[in-house]
Parts: C-alpha cells; structure tokens; sequence
C-alpha cells in the first residue's frame, strides 16, 4: 500500500471519528467549557424533549407543575400537563421573544422576559440554557466543591437581555457539567443561587454524555423561597422551526 | 366554491398519508419514534350571570328588541380530546350548554329561545406533510397580534376574549397551510371555510380567504396579513411586538380597506322619509383603517399595567354620530306607535346594535393591570376603556380567578359601564356579573 493511498486512509477514518471531547487536563479555555455545560442542559442540540417537574416554595405556599418541555437552538416550548386547571397552558420562547397561551386566555399574548414561571424560578431557568451565545466568560479560579475539582468561571452578560446580568460558575473539570451558580444583578447584587446534578444521560454525537437531572434555585434574599426543577424522560429527537410556529399556542 | 375547496383539503390530506416525511438528516442523534399520545381534558364550569338591562334603553326598550336575560344559571360541560399519531395531530372539543334557570324581561310569548344546547366549539385535523409544511383543517379559534382591547388586524372577528377569560369564544371553520421555512419566516394561507358556532341569523355566510406571513427576529416580531371576503374588498391588516427591555413591550395593530361594509345612517328616497341604516360606504374608494398602539410594563412583583390608544376612521364621526342618535329616536318613536308600523322601528333599532363597526366611534383609550399567577393560584385583571369622542362612554371590567387545589377554581367577571345612556358602551346594559367555579379534569 503507497504511502499516499495510506495517508488518505488515516484521514478518512479520522474524519468518521467523534470529535474528541475537551480534554480536562488541557489548557481549560472558558469558551470551549461553556459551550460543554450548554449541552448538558439541552443547549447546542438539534431538538431534545425532556418532563419537567416543577416544584416552588415560597413561604408558606407550595407549587408544583409539570411540563414537557422542547428545545431546539434559542427556541423552546413548555406545555403545562400538571396541574389539570393549567393544563396544555404553553409558553414559547424564540430568540428574545416570548408568547404565553392558555386555553382560557383564548389569545395567546407576548410576555416580557420578567415574568415568572413560578417562586423564584423565572421562564428563563425552564427553557434550554445558551450562555455560549448569551454570555463572554472568563476563567476566575480554580475550586474544589466537595470532593470535586471546578473551574469557576465569570460570565458577563454580553447585552441587557439576558436572564441574569452575570453570573458565577462553578464547572466540573471531570465531567464538564455545572456544579453550583450565583446569579447577579448589574449592580453586583447577588439574587440566586443554584445547585445542579446529572444523573441523566443523552447518546449525542456518538457518545453518551450528561444531562442535568436536578436544579435548585435558592432566593439569595429569602432563602426560604426556593425552586426545584427535576428532568426526567430526556429523549434527543428532531424538531423544526415548525415545532415553535406561534400557531402551537393555540392548540 | 366551497365544495371544490373540501375537496382539495380532502385530496391533501389524503396524499400526505401516502408520502413519507422526509425528516431532517440527523446523523450525530438518535431519533425518537413517537408512538399515539392522546389525552382527554374535561372542564366543568357551573355558575350565574346577571345583567343589569336598562329597561329604558333607547336601543332596547323595555329589551323588547334584543331580548337579554337579566339572570341565568350555567351549566358547561368542555371535554377536549387529543391525539398525535406522528405526523398526524388531532382535536376535538364538543360542548354542552344546560341553562336551568333564564330570566328574560318581557320575553315575547311567541318567541323561540333556545336554552338548552349541545355543539363542537373545537375540532382540528393537522398532518405535517414535511417538517417545514403543514396542513389543517377544523374548526378553531384563529387569533394574532398582542393587543387587549380590540384585534383590529384579525380579520376574523375583533373579539380576542381577553378582558373574560372565562366565556369561550365561539370557533369558526378555516383551512390552514403553513410553510415554516426557517425559524423566522413562516408563510400561512388561510381559509375561513364556514361560521362553525359563530353563526350570525340572518347573515349568510363568505369565506374569506387569507395570506399571512409572520416574521420573528431577535426580539421583535411582526405579521402581515392579506385578506378577502367572496365578493368583498381587499383588506391589509399588520401587527408587531418589539421587546424594548426585559419589562417593557411596546406593540402595535392595523387593518385598511377600500370602503367599508358596516352600516352608516344614510338618507333615503324620498327626502321626507327617515333616515335609515345602509352600507353606505360600500362603494367608496376611500381608504378607511384602524390602527391601535400600545405599551406594556412588567413590575419585578408580575404585575403588569397596559395602555392602548386605538383609532379608527371608519367609525363614526361626530356628524354621523349625531345623525345615528337622531336615527335611533325615529325609530324608538315609530316603534312606540305599535302596530304594522311599529315593527320596522323594531327592526331598524335591532340593525343599529349590530353595525359591524369594530369601534362605533374614532378614539378609544384603555388601560389594564393585570397580577397573573399571585401566589401561584390567583389571577386578578381590572381595565377601563373610555370613547374619547363627545358623547362618549367608558367601561370598566375586573376579572378574578382563585385556586383552591389542582382542579378547582373560583372565578367572578363583571363590568361597568357608564357615560350618557345612548352611549357605546351603555345603552343595553349597566352591568355584568358572571361568578361561578370550574372543576378540572384530565388524563
């Protein structure tokens, strides 16, 4: 076999490889770590679906709702299938836009980002993460939480729209998966924490990699007030533009 | 026209049942086959609604013309059934209406009323014939743009059902094929194939046929819609939603045609006749439009307070209003005579309730606030729109709904209207109360 017909040979079967995976002991670039976490929690897929469990605390009042939830680039749609009353109730977003339908609202109506989804979880923790494209992170720190060594990470906002103004990252250098997060203000003013686990897993990209199965998100304030979001059912699957028409609200 | 129309959706449907969906490549993911999912919603809804008819209307006296209840009891079964079979989708939402108790003042004792009813409010049959194409057809409730008060740009109906939540609107038959290829374009035909509930006595009904294309950017969205009723004109009507912060909305709403088909008071031969009600701008080469803007601001709590601005110059205008007041006391008047003659009065004063104007008059201003989701299971709104116009009256409207558990709610809707009593807003009734409870269920 000639050495040309050899070359050619290693390049068409590394080309049917994966792409390798970033390796932890490499030079951590922050950019590259984020787009990883991302995909952990339905961000840079082509489509994945997952149920939502959705429960609040805040005070002395409780709430849980289900929802399935789809996501494919910055376009999401959560349906409501628990509680009854609030059944088929949808919730679309599509890059900044936003667009609540109930079926006793008759009219689906555009909502703006501030809106809450419920107790201290906003419609911007249900939906598909993008904090590649929604934020410029810088490596602050390296950090052990609990017997786990993390790269955290400093994520400015990169305009006024995001969910959160800046937000501080705690990632697993093992498994490249969010391990806990504070949540500012533009002032500075811490308003959330959260916690993450990843017990779920998805086959992407010929390989299985993580999904994040568990979320708290803690008032920093009140830190009675508190949000639980547990994943289950995560199925990768294809979805279109189609799928998150304005026209799904009202059915 | 109609048949032909069937028969075309029919021979769509049909094709897309042979073609396979061609899926998007995929090759780094693993596709999920998605099996029959069906699912079954039943609401219950029992309560009362009382209005406040004004026996000395002008338009309804002693409600000998438009024959309101001033008091009845609701009974409402909604049961809506889902089931997605892959490509296909379909929907089906009948109703049953029992009113056990009607009060209608000086009900005519030769009148029909029908209190008791069964109907399909709801029914869809879609089928994905490629991931960027879709085809329906059924009978639904089609709405667009974010205003509250009026959906001028809808050229469907203009009720949007916002300011009650709890009555349903009634579902009219369309055909739909929407082309969706990107996620910011997507393409609609449109057609309004039947009156489904929404059937108007006396009216007969013409599709109206319609192009949508909607438009979403990074956080401003619009559409355009081109409509055209059998026989009718042309109609232009537009909408957009631009997020100017993570609290405001700022959105907007129009619709223009050439001429108009509601009713104007016109004169009639000979001059000494009276004046009467007649589409008198039919044939006007005069472009008349509605436009409406308006502004949202979310507080950090959820509350959100609304204001709008609507104008619209095919409404009337201060001349014509003052010939409609004149109109309506010549028909009272003949009315009050009795006799052969006195049922044209009737007639002409039933016409006046139901112009087909979307606004009677030229200037509105509204206000909403609305506190969704209050501590997780209570909904409040409160709103007052006002005719800017002389002569012109208000409304106010308030709506709650409290949750007790997952599957039963309390709810209360009501309104006040005021102003001078021949006004918009006043001349049938002072008030509307609606209060009952839903009871939820599903599988």
């Amino acid at each position: 076999m000639s050495r040309r017909t050899l070359t050619a040979l290693f390049a068409a079967v590394a080309a049917l490889l994966p792409a390798p995976r970033l390796n932890a002991t490499a030079e951590a670039d922050p950019v590259r770590i984020l787009a990883e976490t991302d995909r952990a929690r339905g961000g840079g897929l082509p489509g994945v679906e997952w149920t939502l469990k959705l429960s609040s605390v805040e005070g002395s009042d409780e709430d849980v709702r289900e929802l399935v939830v789809q996501a494919h680039g910055d376009s999401s749609l959560a349906t409501t299938v628990y509680p009854p009353r609030m059944k088929r109730a949808k919730l679309l977003q599509v890059e900044r836009n936003m667009w609540y339908g109930r079926p006793d609202l008759r009219k689906p109506i555009s909502i703006s980002p501030r809106q809450r989804m419920s107790g201290p979880a906003v419609n911007g923790d249900i939906a598909a993460t993008n904090y590649y494209g929604e934020y410029t992170p810088t490596l602050l720190r390296e950090e052990k939480v609990g017997d786990e060594d993390t790269w955290v990470l400093d994520l400015v906002g990169k305009n006024k729209w995001v969910t959160y103004d800046r937000i501080v990252y705690w990632v697993s250098k093992k498994r490249l998966v969010a391990v806990k997060a504070e949540f500012y203000t533009v002032s500075g003013k811490l308003i959330k924490t959260g916690t993450f686990e990843h017990k779920n897993t998805i086959l992407w990209n010929n390989r299985r990699t993580p999904f994040v199965s568990r979320i708290e998100i803690r008032d920093a304030i009140n830190k009675n007030n508190y949000s639980t979001l547990e994943y289950t059912d995560v199925k990768v699957r294809t979805l279109t533009p189609a799928d998150f028409h304005i026209g799904v609200l009202g059915r | 026209m109609r048949r032909q129309l069937l028969t075309r959706v029919g021979a769509l449907l049909l094709t897309a049942a042979l073609v396979p969906a061609r899926a998007q490549p995929t090759p780094e993911t693993t596709p999920h086959q998605r099996t029959a999912v069906w699912s079954a919603d039943v609401q219950v809804l029992a309560g009362v609604d009382l209005l406040g008819v004004r026996e000395s209307s002008g338009f309804n006296p002693r409600n000998l013309v438009a024959s309101l209840p001033s008091r009845q009891s609701v009974i409402e079964l909604r049961p809506d059934f889902n089931l997605e079979m892959g490509r296909f989708t379909f929907n089906f939402g009948p109703r049953l209406l029992a009113r056990p108790e009607v009060n209608v003042p000086h009900m005519p004792p030769a009148a029909e009323q029908e209190f008791d009813n069964f109907y399909v409010n709801r029914w869809r049959a879609g089928v994905k014939l490629t991931p960027s194409l879709t085809a329906a057809w059924g009978r639904e409730v089609l709405q667009g743009g974010n205003s509250v008060f009026r959906s001028p740009s809808n050229p469907f109906l203009t009720d949007n059902g916002r300011l009650n939540p709890i009555r349903e609107l009634p579902g009219r038959d369309f055909a739909t094929l929407t082309w969706t290829p990107s996620r910011a374009y997507a393409l609609t035909f449109i057609s309004n194939t039947g009156q489904g509930h929404d059937a108007v006595r006396g009216e007969p009904f013409r599709v109206t046929n319609a192009l949508k294309l909607d438009y979403v950017g990074e956080r401003f969205n619009a559409t355009v819609i081109a409509s055209r009723k059998q026989g009718g004109r042309f109609r232009l009507g537009g909408s957009y939603t631009y997020s100017a912060s993570d609290a405001v909305l700022i959105y907007g709403e129009a619709t223009a045609a050439q001429g108009s088909d509601a009713l104007y008071p016109a004169a009639q031969e000979p001059a000494s006749a009276p004046q009467t009600l007649l589409a008198a701008k039919d044939n006007s080469g005069k472009v008349l439009f509605t436009t409406l803007s308006g502004a949202s601001y979310t507080f950090r709590n959820g509350f959100v307070s609304t204001v709008e601005y609507l104008y619209s110059n095919e409404g009337y205008s201060g001349s014509e209003a003052r010939s409609f007041s004149s109109l309506q006391r010549s028909a009272l008047q003949v009315m009050r005579q009795g006799g052969p003659a006195g049922g044209s009065g009737a007639e002409l004063l039933g016409r006046a309730l139901s112009t087909g104007l979307r606004v009677e008059r030229q200037n509105y201003l509204f206000f909403q606030g609305v506190l969704a989701e209050y501590r997780n299971r209570a909904d409040f709104a409160v709103s007052y729109a006002r005719n800017l116009d002389a002569g012109g009256g208000g409304s106010f409207a308030a709506y709650a709904t409290v949750s007790v558990n997952s599957r039963t709610q309390f709810y209360a809707v009501g309104t006040w209207n005021n102003g001078p009593a021949a006004s918009e807003f006043q001349r049938l009734n002072r008030f509307t109360l609606s209060t009952g409870i839903r009871l939820f269920f599903s599988r």
